[in-house]
């Protein structure tokens, strides 16, 4: 019987091409949209679950609360790990990570700079899995001034990474450091990464005031983080006490597995995502997989008018519905099989482009190519059985005698059906294309949006070395010697990178200054002519005067702040910055952003350097003529100051822009599906139009020998399913609007959801549905209308 | 007569169009032996094909008594109806109706697949049909390839497959030519003599004279002889 049945489908499939191939490719589309989509939520959802010991991995974070304001930061002070495990028998180990282990490396004549190195306890490789290639992981971080180096960086050092272990390497002052160990690279699904750890010194710890270190925590087997989290304040109100009985400290256990996709803290060690995106993108693979089941149940069910014959001879030569509906049934899982088939040829030759779009590297069989091919094979037959249901149900329903006869009973509810269904699908490609738009909008806003500074042409690089900080004045006056340079301005931070630090501040209110009533901002320490090289506007005041003797103990500060603190008039106005003593403001500047637009301006107050080695980040404005002069003019004068140096420059608006590589990558694979979704219900269109005017061949036949135009025929055709497409444009418009909130609340600038973006996307969608419907419709039009009326 | 196939009493069927109810069948009273050869005739839209579906099950009627070798059938259900016909009745329609999509053979073999007769067996009766048909060399054709007679050869060795005691034919010389009708009249002589039970709707006074009676249907009811 079986086989019967699938010889049945294979005829019927080989006999209506069009359809056959309209409905296999579009599940095909569907079921590589769907895959492809499937292995990247895999790929988040897997971070960091290599550890072994990911289950009972967490890490602690801060959390500060204080009247209009609050710090959440992924820091934590360097006391805390050990006063934890003293505390608490749930923990089995405790492992502290500082981020700034990173500078120039020299072995022999080599150098290399390598930014991502840690340093951390030797309890490290107790908690986090990583795969030795030499050295012993209990061992390799147990002495002071030791590294661990990742496979990559042991073969750019050594060549060969085997070489690496007993050597010592330098960093900046001839620091050594003995390579013990050599791992295979950090996995890419892992919340942090490096290219080295290096060992603390001995007894390593910082001030308990200072929130700079990493904490993470070891669970012992079977231990009850919610015991555990129920200690939590009753111990952080012990470890930091309040001394100004204003601010509440708290911590928090993030599980490790949950960091990628949960945590949004500042100071975080990776670029993590949202989850929400990963709901956004599930949504869309499903979404296709039904707007291409769809079509499917579209054709067949719009098709069952001509076998309206075949069911009632079946039936009168003693079928039973079961049959029928067997018999349906099985000609959709063949379908959707082949989709699968063809779906794996695409994906093949997809996967490429998806992971260009995406920034990551999946692999397509990345589950063992005997799963992945079972899972399509799954997803294909229960594809298949929803697509084939509600066709061999109504199909095995219909009464004998009038389908003899070729008439179908209950005509309308299915023709409404079958609209709906339409509806349905541009209604979600409608939501895709404004959704994508929005997504690039709000990309061209935030890059191009005034940032109160001038970002455009400022070059900027960084100085390592601590001597030639010393001597950054001779520096500064060589490269003003250069027509081409328009400006060269130093400061203690680099801007546009997201990492700057936090400070305490107390205004002044009412003339007097409370040094307990602290509020939280940027300090920013920048010389005379940072305002000036970088366009920053100055509202009030004065800026700096290089080499004035007060101003040292003056500040500029910006208008948020002057807001913030309530200040009518400014300029000399003491302010506490950081540690005791009073300055006086100056001046007030613009606000102006030195974070990417996710993140408000804060209040900020700018200072001059305490001393020149502070003075590590120089800002150069070129002129757009001859810039590759001008850069080399740059590096050479950097050069003579520091032979040794690497020059590494970036441009600030480049550093802005990496900011938002990850809203651009979002825009790009939601770009990519959008297309997907858009091919796929036209295929879907065209082939119910090119049906609908095949069906209506006699009744135009008869119009045109009444004397129908061919403009008006084509009007009849296609407007049926246009109204209904402007339909689901009124269905669209709102879900979209409500979609674009939700996806701008990420950014604390936003573009604005303008009405002309629902316009554009109704528009796109009717411009495409209208050309694959005229298509049809025209040829139907156009068609010779005796032959039509001759067919009867 | 011998033993009684199947009675009808009092049957009416009708449509409602507005306020005027049309009938399609009135006060029928038919009672067929087995083994007996009935031509229906009359006029288009008399009714001789909603008596024909009627009898075959395919159609309802809205009042009055059906026998069927002794079951009710007005008191069947639907599914209870269907097993009847699929045991013991086999159709014949002027316009053939094989399914397009299978050949010959296929054609031939689909009511035994659904009675779930198995496959050696299947394959003896299907090869036994297109031996005594004469179309062994035509079975792996598809109705398009083939001639309205042989078409409609095929559709009377399906309809016999499964062994019925009743056969039904909806004009089945309808859409032949003269000559071809004759043999397929000459045929189901030859199979009323074997034993099946055949009605007959025809226009043709001369193929009418195959049958051992003939029932004259006028504006859904039975013309007085």
């Amino acid at each position: 019987m079986f086989k019967n049945y699938f010889r049945t489908a294979w005829r019927q499939l080989n006999r209506n091409r069009l359809f056959a191939l309209v409905n296999i490719f579009g599940l095909a589309l569907g079921l590589t949209a769907f895959w492809l989509i499937a292995l990247f939520i895999a790929d988040e959802l897997s971070f960091d679950r290599y550890h072994e010991k990911a289950d009972r991995i967490y890490r602690v974070v801060s959390h500060g609360r204080w009247q209009g304001g609050g710090f959440d930061i992924t820091g934590t002070s360097g006391p805390l790990a050990q006063a934890m495990k003293d505390n608490f028998p749930e923990i089995e180990q405790t492992v502290r990570i500082n981020a700034e282990g990173g500078g120039v490396i020299r072995y022999k004549d080599k150098k290399l700079k390598e930014d991502t190195i840690l340093f951390t306890d030797k309890s490290f490789f107790h908690i986090f899995s990583h795969r030795f290639l030499a050295g012993d992981p209990s061992g390799a971080l147990a002495r002071p001034r030791s590294i661990v180096l990742t496979k990559t960086v042991a073969e750019k050092l050594f060549t060969n990474w085997e070489n690496a272990v007993g050597k010592t390497i330098f960093f900046e002052n001839n620091f050594p450091n003995l390579v013990t160990g050599v791992i295979e690279d950090v996995p890419r699904n892992s919340h942090f990464t490096f290219s080295g750890l290096r060992s603390f010194d001995d007894n390593y710890t910082t001030d308990p005031g200072n929130f700079m270190l990493y904490t993470y925590l070891l669970l012992k087997p079977g231990a009850s983080s919610k015991n555990l989290i129920s200690k939590l304040p009753a111990f952080s109100a012990k470890m930091f006490p309040d001394t100004t009985g204003k601010v509440k400290y708290n911590l928090e256990l993030q599980p490790v597995t949950s960091i990628h996709l949960h945590s949004d803290l500042s100071y975080e060690l990776g670029e993590n995502r949202s989850v929400k995106f990963i709901y956004i993108v599930g949504a869309i693979a499903i979404l296709i997989l039904i707007i291409a089941l769809i079509n499917y149940v579209n054709i067949t069910t719009a098709r069952s008018s001509v076998r309206l014959k075949e069911v009632a001879i079946r039936k009168i030569v003693g079928s039973s519905k079961r049959h029928l509906i067997g018999l349906f049934l099985i000609e959709s899982v063949v379908t959707a099989l082949l989709a699968s088939c063809i779906s794996i040829l695409l994906a093949i030759a997809l996967m490429p482009w998806f992971n260009a779009l995406n920034g990551k590297q999946l692999e397509l069989f990345h589950f063992g190519t005997g799963y992945t091919i079972l899972a399509l094979s799954g997803v294909s037959l229960l594809l298949g059985s929803i697509g084939g249901l509600y066709p061999a149900l109504l199909l095995s329903a219909f009464r004998v005698i009038p389908s003899l006869r070729n008439q179908m009973v209950g005509k309308n509810g299915q023709a409404l059906f079958r609209k709906g269904l339409v509806v349905f699908q541009f209604a979600v490609t409608v939501t895709l294309i404004a959704v994508s738009m929005l997504v690039y909008k709000q990309l061209k806003y935030v890059l191009h949006k005034d940032l109160g500074l001038n970002k455009n042409q400022v070059l900027t690089f960084h100085i390592d070395r601590l001597d030639t900080r010393r001597k950054i004045g001779r520096l500064e006056e060589s490269l003003r010697q250069n027509p081409d340079i328009k400006g060269v301005a130093v400061a203690g931070n680099p801007i546009g990178n997201n990492d700057i630090g936090m400070l305490d501040y107390s205004p002044e209110i009412n003339g007097v200054v409370d040094p307990r009533a602290t509020n939280l901002g940027y300090g920013l320490q920048v010389d005379a002519s940072f305002i000036p090289t970088l366009e920053i506007g100055l509202l009030n005041g004065r800026n700096f005067v290089e080499g004035s003797a007060t101003d040292s103990q003056s500040v500029l500060v910006n208008e948020t702040l002057v807001k913030k603190a309530g200040w009518k008039s400014p300029v000399g106005m003491q302010i506490q910055v950081g540690g005791p003593g009073l300055k006086t403001v100056i001046g007030v500047v613009r606000d102006f952003h030195i974070y990417s637009l996710q993140h408000k301006i804060e209040p900020m107050v700018l200072l001059l350097p305490g001393k020149n080695e502070d003075k590590d980040n120089v800002y150069v404005r070129i002129g757009t003529d001859h810039m590759k002069a001008t850069i080399a003019f740059i590096e050479s004068t950097f050069k003579q100051m520091d032979a040794d140096a690497l020059f590494s420059y970036h441009f600030l608006d480049d550093n802005f822009a990496r900011q938002y590589v990850k809203e651009e990558r979002q825009g790009n694979v939601l770009l990519g599906f959008t297309i997907l979704a858009i091919v796929i219900a036209c295929l879907g269109l065209f082939a119910l139009i090119t049906f609908t005017a095949g069906q209506q061949v006699k009744e135009l036949g008869i119009r045109k020998v009444l004397g129908a135009s061919v403009a008006s025929l084509v009007r009849l055709v296609s407007f049926y399913l246009l109204k209904w497409i402007c339909l689901s444009l009124l269905i669209a418009f709102p879900v979209s609007y409500i979609v674009m909130n939700k996806w701008l609340d990420d950014f604390a600038y936003r573009t604005s959801v303008s009405w002309w973006l629902f316009v554009l996307a109704g528009l796109i969608a009717l411009v495409i549905a209208f050309a694959t419907i005229s298509v049809q419709a025209v040829r139907a039009a156009t068609a010779n209308p005796v032959k039509a009326l001759r067919s009867e | 007569m011998d033993t009684m196939l199947l009675s009808l009493r009092g049957i009416y069927k009708w449509v409602n169009t507005g306020i005027n109810r049309t009938f399609l069948l009135k006060d029928i009273n038919l009672d067929i032996g087995e083994g007996e050869f009935v031509s229906v005739m009359g006029p288009s839209g008399s009714g001789k094909s909603t008596l024909l579906n009627v009898i075959g099950m395919l159609d309802d009627f809205d009042e009055g008594a059906y026998h069927f070798m002794g079951d009710a059938v007005q008191g069947l259900r639907e599914k209870q109806r269907a097993a009847l016909y699929k045991q013991y009745i086999g159709f014949v329609f002027q316009a053939y109706h094989l399914i397009d999509e299978l050949t010959v053979y296929e054609n031939i073999e689909t009511p035994l697949l659904y009675k779930g007769i198995k496959t050696p067996e299947r394959k003896a009766m299907v090869a036994d049909m297109l031996d005594r048909f004469n179309i062994v060399g035509k079975k792996d054709l598809f109705p398009t390839q083939l001639s309205g007679g042989q078409q409609q050869l095929v559709g009377i060795a399906r309809a016999l497959i499964g062994g019925p005691k009743l056969l039904l034919a909806d004009e089945p010389t309808g859409n032949l030519n003269s000559k071809q009708g004759e043999e397929i009249m000459e045929l189901f002589q030859q199979l009323n003599r074997d034993g099946v039970t055949i009605i007959q709707v025809t226009h043709s006074e001369k193929n009418a004279e195959y049958g051992s009676r003939i029932i004259h249907l006028l504006d859904a009811h039975v013309e007085k002889k």
